[in-house]
């Protein structure tokens, strides 16, 4: 047995986790700010561009030598110069990632579940396992996901359905366009991002313990991940007409609180929590070891656990930096999800079309 | 400063590169019948010998008083009462005899039948000369003989219970098996009782045990490879397994694993099961034990490993994957949907012993808005006149179940029903009535005691009290939020874990199609024997009819 590799399985739970999980955030509120009643719509064209992300980075490492990781290969087919510096691009962007949704959902505990529990002690009870977990590696990462991902699919499509059941808008989706048509076309490619956590392949892939295997779950990955994220959405519009639906901070929490099912099943918000709390420590660490092997292996390090707990100790202190909540929120929604595509689809291809032209060359 | 080696790896680089652990085949492949290792690739290690564990002492004289004596100093005798020499002349000849023993490890009418009495009356010619191998063949017929020079051997084979011919001039003994010491009989297992199938558990003989094994595998290729370990108290182990089915990798590494002990006393099987595991520091065992000669061998069939040891009525299978934990010989000759139900049942009781007193302290601490309002009215109800927490109320409950738990083990039968009076007084009426404690704290110690003997296992039993305090810890400070935080950790290090090359967790992660893990499928579906310990035949009987080529399919897995 190859240890410390996956298979498709857990590759691909992995991915499903680490993408969907920005829907336990606020999300469906940031979709319909932006495209109003046509926020489904944003996430349909951002469904459409997110396999650009895979082929991306899949020519980029088949570009590189023989196991080679997205990292390894980029600087491979960009020199040390250049690739360093689009290396520590992919570093600053899981970085974020981890800081960021630490903040915001330790945010989120602070207001609506534990109000007299302190932030920091928040953030350390997130981060203490979100450590322990990335510090295991990528093996326990992958048999983790598989243990948990079909819990967590089956409780979001629970909520889903027992929202509806609670609460139906029947002109929810009126007007089609939402905030207007250049708009909402213009923002879905932008919002292309929300399939930026798609970078992990980069990863996962040389880990895998067959080759023939990536396309099948980074395939299968999209695919539930794109479903999850576009019925959260347009669930969420069915349920909450647009004026509540652009106030409303956790959209899925809310949902949940609305849920009631006779006497004996309401204000369920707590059972979803158990597994919302799994889906982001799970979502932590995938990038918290994304951070720690990007470093590890632009330092030439053989293994990336010594830095899983100075990265940690970084993170808790960036997570200090937003001054509020909100602020938190907007860096999500006005960085990382407007400029991740650079990350995700921009640098990736610039560096496949670099490999290409570089292998050209050499056959010149 | 012990605990600096635990933690330095924390914070200060360590990037040597670890040799990796042992692994059993690759989780990615499609097993097939005979695609495994054999015998001939792997490189076989034998079990310690007696050898291994006594000091060469040299070779017996052939002058029987310098023997005698050498024994006699050997065993400190006069001092150690237990040495027995006996002088006899052989045959009406001038040849001088002895027979030296332990007294109680032999049977004394055994002895005199067949060595003392043939010996004594012997007819010998005038030119006798003394050869051991005539002696055996012609005079000691009774029992097993063998004869040796080596003093290490004989000395052993005394304290085994054999008794020892020296006979002058010869400088050879013949070492004859008497032994007869008192043993237990076959009897009811103790913790691993069932309704349907058979009722004898393991004795503390470690031949009645494999005897109670061979009964039930009457194959040529059931293999027991004998050992000894414990540099004092030299106990024989035995390694069953079959050669056809069992992975070749998995029997090598049990080998090597018995061959690293370096320890003293080995009292029971529990103690190999510590220093064979891979990490003796887990919650969670990673060994199965058993005290059914059923379990074992249907284990055994299905290409797990054995280790029997002598003087414990547990046997051992490796490798202890934990669905095997909530599983139960029974569940074999019961029909799929009863043995379905019952492990759902111990399932379900597995996680209400984990979890159920913390959830309940979280839920009354911090998420009072899951109970419906009429439950938490009348809990409410209930706390009203408790003066302490509810958390410390479920600590003290859970406390006092513990001791009453342990003090129920530890008292002697005769004054065994006390117990139950004492603790159902002091855990229902009174502690309610004092107002020291709410009903339904009670209720649910209640219920998490019973949960918790439904898991088949003594060991996984131990994990989940412990556990539970650490649980009830952590909802008592952080909420459902701690539970999930902790149970995340320990999970996590439960799937990064292996037992004998295989995943803890497997098949559920990694994920290897099985019919036999929660639920268990109609027996017919029970073609192939689980793909996570990589059998050399993967397939249980030899022709199926309509049988698929590939496992996997067979077992519901994904088409690949």
């Amino acid at each position: 047995m190859r240890i410390h590799h996956i298979g498709a399985r857990e590759a691909a739970a992995i991915g499903i986790i680490f993408v969907i999980t920005k829907i336990f955030l606020p999300f469906q509120r940031s979709m319909a700010e932006i495209g109003g009643t046509a926020g489904w719509i944003i996430v349909l064209i951002a469904v459409l561009f997110c396999p650009l992300c895979w082929w991306a980075i899949r020519g980029v490492i088949k570009n590189g030598s023989k196991g080679s990781t997205l990292i390894t290969a980029t600087e491979e087919i960009l020199g040390t110069f250049l690739g360093s510096v689009v290396n520590f691009a992919y570093f600053g962007f899981f970085f974020m990632i981890t800081f960021i949704v630490l903040r915001e959902f330790s945010e989120i505990l602070v207001t609506d579940i534990l109000p007299r529990t302190p932030l920091r002690i928040i953030l350390l009870t997130l981060l203490i396992p979100v450590a322990a977990i990335a510090h295991s590696g990528i093996e326990t990462l992958g048999r983790i996901c598989w243990l948990t991902v079909g819990l967590i699919v089956a409780s979001v499509v629970i909520m889903l359905i027992g929202g509806l059941m609670t609460h139906t808008e029947p002109h929810a989706l009126s007007p089609f366009w939402g905030t207007g048509k250049s708009r909402v076309l213009t923002m879905g490619v932008v919002k292309s991002s929300l399939f930026s956590e798609l970078l992990v392949f980069g990863f996962l892939m040389p880990r895998m313990r067959k080759a023939k295997e990536w396309g099948k779950a980074a395939w299968w990955c999209i695919a539930v991940s794109s479903v999850i994220l576009f019925c959260t959405t347009i669930v969420y519009l069915y349920i909450f007409p647009y004026p509540s639906a652009t106030r409303i901070n956790v959209p899925l929490l809310e949902i949940s609180r609305i849920i009631i099912l006779g006497r004996w099943i309401q204000r369920v918000e707590s059972i979803f929590l158990v597994v919302w709390l799994i889906s982001i420590v799970i979502k932590l660490s995938v990038a918290l070891y994304c951070t720690a092997a990007t470093l590890s292996q632009m330092m030439r390090l053989p293994k990336h656990q010594p830095l899983v707990f100075p990265l940690a100790i970084s993170i808790y202190s960036f997570a200090m930096l937003p001054p509020s909540v909100m602020t938190a929120v907007m860096w999500d929604r006005d960085l990382l999800r407007t400029y991740g595509s650079i990350f995700s689809i921009g640098l990736p291809l610039m560096t496949w079309l670099a490999g290409i032209v570089r292998n050209k060359w050499r056959q010149l | 400063m012990i605990n600096w080696k635990t933690f330095k790896k924390y914070i200060i680089t360590d990037l040597s590169e670890k040799q990796p652990s042992f692994s059993l085949g690759h989780w990615e492949d499609k097993p097939r019948d005979g695609t495994q290792k054999g015998e001939a690739d792997v490189k076989t290690e034998r079990l310690p010998q007696i050898d291994s564990l006594i000091e060469d002492l040299g070779t017996l004289p052939s002058n029987l008083t310098a023997s005698v004596d050498w024994f006699k100093l050997h065993f400190s005798y006069p001092q150690n009462r237990g040495l027995v020499v006996r002088r006899v002349v052989i045959g009406h000849t001038s040849f001088q005899a002895a027979v030296i023993f332990l007294e109680g490890l032999v049977d004394w009418a055994h002895l005199n039948r067949s060595v003392l009495v043939p010996l004594m009356t012997m007819d010998v010619q005038e030119d006798f000369q003394p050869d051991a191998s005539m002696l055996i063949q012609q005079f000691v017929t009774e029992g097993q003989v063998s004869e040796s020079s080596q003093l290490r051997q004989i000395a052993n084979d005394i304290l085994k219970g054999s008794a020892v011919l020296l006979v002058d001039g010869l400088n050879a003994a013949i070492i004859v098996e008497v032994k007869g010491w008192e043993k237990k009989a076959i009897d009811n297992p103790k913790t691993e009782i069932v309704v349907r199938g058979p009722h004898e558990g393991f004795t503390e003989d470690i031949q009645t045990n494999l005897s109670m094994i061979r009964r039930r595998l009457r194959t040529p290729d059931l293999l027991v490879e004998m050992g000894y370990v414990g540099t004092l108290s030299r106990t024989e182990i035995a390694v069953v397994y079959i050669k056809s089915i069992a992975n070749a990798e998995l029997v090598e590494n049990v080998r090597q694993r018995i061959a690293a002990i370096q320890y003293d006393y080995i009292g029971d099987s529990g103690t190999i099961e510590q220093l064979i595991e891979e990490n003796n520091n887990s919650f969670y065992p990673s060994i199965m034990s058993t005290e059914r000669p059923d379990r074992v061998s249907a284990q055994i069939a299905e290409g797990f490993v054995g280790i029997i040891v002598d003087n414990s009525p547990f046997a051992l299978i490796v490798p202890g994957h934990f669905p095997l934990f909530l599983q139960t010989a029974e569940d074999a000759y019961l029909r799929w949907p009863y043995s379905t139900f019952l492990r759902i049942v111990r399932t379900i009781g597995f996680f209400i012993s984990l979890y159920l007193p913390a959830v309940y302290v979280a839920i009354a601490n911090y998420h009072q808005e899951m109970m419906p309002t009429t439950l938490i009215l009348a809990i409410a109800g209930t706390r009203e006149s408790v003066p302490i927490p509810v958390a410390a109320e479920a600590f003290m409950l859970e406390s006092m179940f513990e001791l009453i738990r342990e003090a129920g083990v530890r008292i002697p039968s005769v004054i065994g029903p006390t117990i139950g009076i004492v603790g159902a007084l002091i855990l229902g009426q009174a502690a309610v009535q004092a107002n020291i404690v709410s009903p339904i704290v009670v209720i649910i110690t209640s219920t998490t005691a019973l949960a918790s003997y439904t898991i088949p296992n003594y060991n996984m039993q131990f994990a989940t009290r412990i556990l539970r305090f650490i649980y009830l810890l952590s909802a008592s400070f952080l909420g459902l939020i701690g539970i999930v935080m902790v149970s995340i950790i320990l999970w996590s290090f439960r799937a990064a874990s292996n037992s004998f090359g295989v995943p803890n967790l497997s098949p559920i992660t990694p994920h290897k199609p099985s019919n036999d893990t929660i639920i268990r499928g109609s027996i017919k579906k029970q073609k192939y024997r689980p793909i996570t310990i990589r059998p050399k035949q993967i397939r249980k009987v030899s022709d199926i009819e309509g049988g698929s080529e590939n496992p996997t399919k067979d077992q519901g897995g994904a088409k690949k």
